[in-house]
């Protein structure tokens, strides 16, 4: 790791090198071998890497590294290069762009450092902003004035941003209730004024106000401060928003989560009439993004899971049910918490789905019988569980839920399978999980690309639907296709003597198969080599074959001739072979032989015990005739060997 | 070429979009086409990042050109100019 991390800081400073003297192909060359080194590379290398390659005349290249920058929370000056980057990228050139948008930013401060940043947070989206920003000051008369240069640029959404110096909140009031309400009135009043010109988007960002009041602590439980008519206005104004469809970003939940002492920055208004500081910024832009993309349909919905280490501690494979970790322990604790967040997270309609590298019987057996599961296997709308690449149990879930790549995020603990998922499927959202499980519901609940644009019960209804759907995919896969895709397992089944080594498995076949087995006659292994001695006597197995895997020996059967009629003593077969036709083989070959040993019948007879109610109609399906039935459910049946339909075409017949 | 002079040219570069600039003590605002009070205040919070430092108001009202930036770079570093 020393070594790595030692060509990780040579190869960057080899790249600063290049870059200092504008070598541009070497240097980038030079950060690409750097940013190989991690699964992530760093928001300072992203940079770098994007100035090589624009001023290398790659400006696909370069922004391709800039949309990274936006998911961790790098520093206002990062971001800010980034941005400064991107906006010499041609549109053109951005990965993954969805919407081309004329935007206009209005608001009661200098947007001069937010609006590149807020730029760099959509294309993150895949929504390139044209912005509109009328000078600062003109907040009312740009969004009143039908007539005004905003409105002259034809909007398709209208991002406002007053801030907190521009309410007329006084210390104190005697009237909060039309205080607060008049506020309300005038800053909603913007929205159907803009929409009496067009009909853009609107995104409406609410008021952070510092929380020192001189009225101190007191001033929370007096409806007349200035505490609390600011809460009523963002209040007011967000319930508004809902009902008007208007995009709300909670500023002051932001300030609260990110410290008012990092978000207010006295030198940033003062010095440039800047409403927040620098370290408030990216935040800022990353949530008004996450709004606005939410307005536009462009939230995520599906949350794709790893299994082992993400929704619990251990490898139930390996740990058993019983042994992973999960309640137990501040993990297993962290663990519940996590599901929790997810559990509440689905139920606002976020799709829930599985894939994970397991044997799918194993998984199932862990969320339905450890006490600890908070989620249910009902709780995920898809479960994708095998050995193979998790991008292709991504894309299965995908196309089951009806769902487009671009809708989906996964989380995984595994840097190797999320390094796979990124690089199979770019369109896929793939978020870094902290190493520690402490900290994965923090993750989640910071997570921002799940903003929703409402919550309506149809909402609610969602993941059942999406259920129902996956349900419907799974049959329909099945019913159109079986016969074809039985066709295509290129199945082989060879019928042989019972001798030599294959004795000892048809006697223990004999001996334990109970649901597929007609007679449930036991034999050990001289009964049966005594049975089989007989001249009237007639006995082979079956093994099958396919293009996935050899099955082994499945099958035995055992007849004799009684007079005109070859009478089937034992037919069974393993139930992993189940539903192939290979019954109907047996069958066929049985048949076959009554002719070769001029027999005119061939019976069989059907012996229920507890367990063998599965094959109590086979005959009747396989063409022959009842003949008798006892009190006891014993059934005799009969055929011509020659009415015996041959077995199904794709299974293939050997002998030897 | 000082590391506090390779870093500030970086910083200078990437806020400017211009790969050409080469700084010289005496270079101001009116040196640089796209030098306006937007990108001054980003110039200050970049160089503030950059070097772990915090520009007070007096510092900011100090600063002409490149040459008053470095020193203050300097001075907030406790790097004593040479």
């Amino acid at each position: 790791m020393t070594a790595a991390a030692g060509d990780l800081e040579s190869l960057k400073r080899l790249g600063d090198l290049h870059l200092a003297e504008s070598r541009f192909d070497a240097a980038s060359e030079a950060y690409e071998a750097a940013a190989g080194l991690s699964e992530l590379p760093r928001g300072g290398l992203r940079v770098k890497l994007a100035r090589a390659h624009l001023e290398a005349g790659r400006p696909d290249r370069a922004s391709d590294w800039l949309m990274g920058l936006v998911d961790p929370a790098p520093s206002f000056k990062t971001w800010m290069s980034g941005a400064q980057i991107l906006d010499r990228c041609p549109v053109e050139s951005w990965p993954g762009v969805r919407r081309v948008m004329r935007v206009g930013l209005v608001s009661t401060w200098m947007t001069g450092t937010f609006a590149p940043l807020l730029r760099l947070a959509c294309a993150r989206h895949g929504i390139a902003l044209n912005l509109y920003e009328p000078p600062f000051g003109q907040y009312f008369n740009e969004t009143l004035d039908p007539a005004s240069s905003l409105y002259g640029a034809t909007l398709d959404a209208l991002i406002l941003c007053p801030d907190h110096r521009s309410l007329g909140v006084r210390a104190f009031t005697d009237t909060p209730d039309t205080d607060a309400e008049a506020e309300v009135e005038r800053w909603s009043g913007v929205w159907a004024a803009a929409r009496r010109v067009a009909s853009p988007v609107i995104v409406q960002l609410g008021f952070a106000h510092p929380g020192a009041d001189p009225l101190g602590h007191l001033a929370s439980g007096l409806p007349g401060s200035r505490r609390s008519v600011v809460a009523r206005i963002n209040g007011g104004l967000a319930r508004r928003a809902a009902e008007d469809d208007v995009g709300f970003v909670d500023v002051a939940l932001l300030a609260r989560q990110y410290g008012e002492h990092e978000w207010f920055d006295a030198r940033s208004w003062y010095l440039a009439k800047i409403a927040y500081g620098p370290a408030a910024m990216p935040a800022l832009a990353r949530h008004t993004a996450a709004v606005l993309a939410a307005r536009l349909g462009l939230s995520r919905r599906c949350l794709v899971l790893d299994l082992d280490n993400t929704l619990w501690g251990g490898v139930v494979g390996d740990d058993g049910v019983e042994g992973i970790t999960l309640g137990n322990g501040p993990d297993g604790e962290a663990f519940v918490d996590f599901q929790v967040a997810l559990k509440e997270l689905s139920e606002r309609g976020i799709v829930l789905a599985v894939a994970s590298k397991n044997d799918p019987e194993v998984a199932r057996r862990a969320i339905v019988e450890h006490p600890e599961m908070i989620l249910k296997l009902d709780d995920f709308a898809a479960f994708e569980a095998s050995w193979g690449p998790k991008s292709e149990s991504i894309r299965a879930v995908a196309q089951s839920l009806g769902l487009g790549l671009d809708a989906l995020t996964f989380l995984d603990d595994n840097p190797y399978e999320r390094a796979e998922v990124r690089r199979a499927l770019p369109e896929v959202d793939v978020p870094i999980l902290p190493d520690d499980p402490t900290g994965y519901r923090g993750m989640l609940e910071a997570y921002a690309n799940f903003e929703p644009a409402s919550f309506t019960s149809a909402d609610r209804q969602r993941a059942g639907q999406y259920r129902a759907r996956a349900k419907a995919e799974a049959l329909r896969g099945h019913t159109g296709s079986l016969e074809e895709y039985q066709a295509g397992l290129g199945m082989v089944a060879r019928i042989g003597r019972i001798e030599g080594a294959s004795v000892l498995r048809a006697v223990q076949l004999i001996n334990k198969t109970n649901q597929f087995n007609l007679t449930t006659r036991r034999r050990n292994r001289a009964e049966l080599e005594a049975f089989l001695a007989r001249p009237e006597a007639e006995g082979f197995t079956v093994r099958l074959a396919d293009k996935f895997a050899d099955h082994g020996l499945i099958a035995v059967a055992l007849a004799e001739v009684e007079g005109e009629a070859l009478v089937i003593d034992t037919l069974l077969m393993s139930c992993r072979v189940l539903g192939r036709g290979v019954e109907a083989v047996i069958v066929a070959e049985l048949a076959a032989r009554a002719v070769a040993r001029g027999c005119l019948r061939l019976e069989g007879a059907y012996i229920p015990t507890e367990r063998n109610g599965m094959v109590a109609d086979l005959y009747l399906r396989l063409g022959l005739v009842k003949t008798a039935g006892a009190a006891d459910g014993r059934t005799s049946w009969a055929a011509s060997p020659q009415a015996v339909p041959p077995g199904p075409a794709s299974i293939a017949v050997e002998r030897g | 070429m000082t590391d506090i002079e390779q870093r500030l040219t970086s910083i200078f570069r990437t806020t400017f979009g211009d790969e050409a600039i080469v700084l010289r003590p005496e270079m101001t605002a009116d040196d640089i086409a796209a030098w306006d009070s937007v990108s001054h205040i980003q110039l200050v919070f970049a160089v503030e990042d950059e070097f772990g430092i915090r520009l007070s108001m007096k510092d900011l009202e100090g600063l002409v050109d490149v040459g008053s930036l470095l020193a203050t770079i300097e001075r907030r570093l406790g790097v004593s100019a040479s």
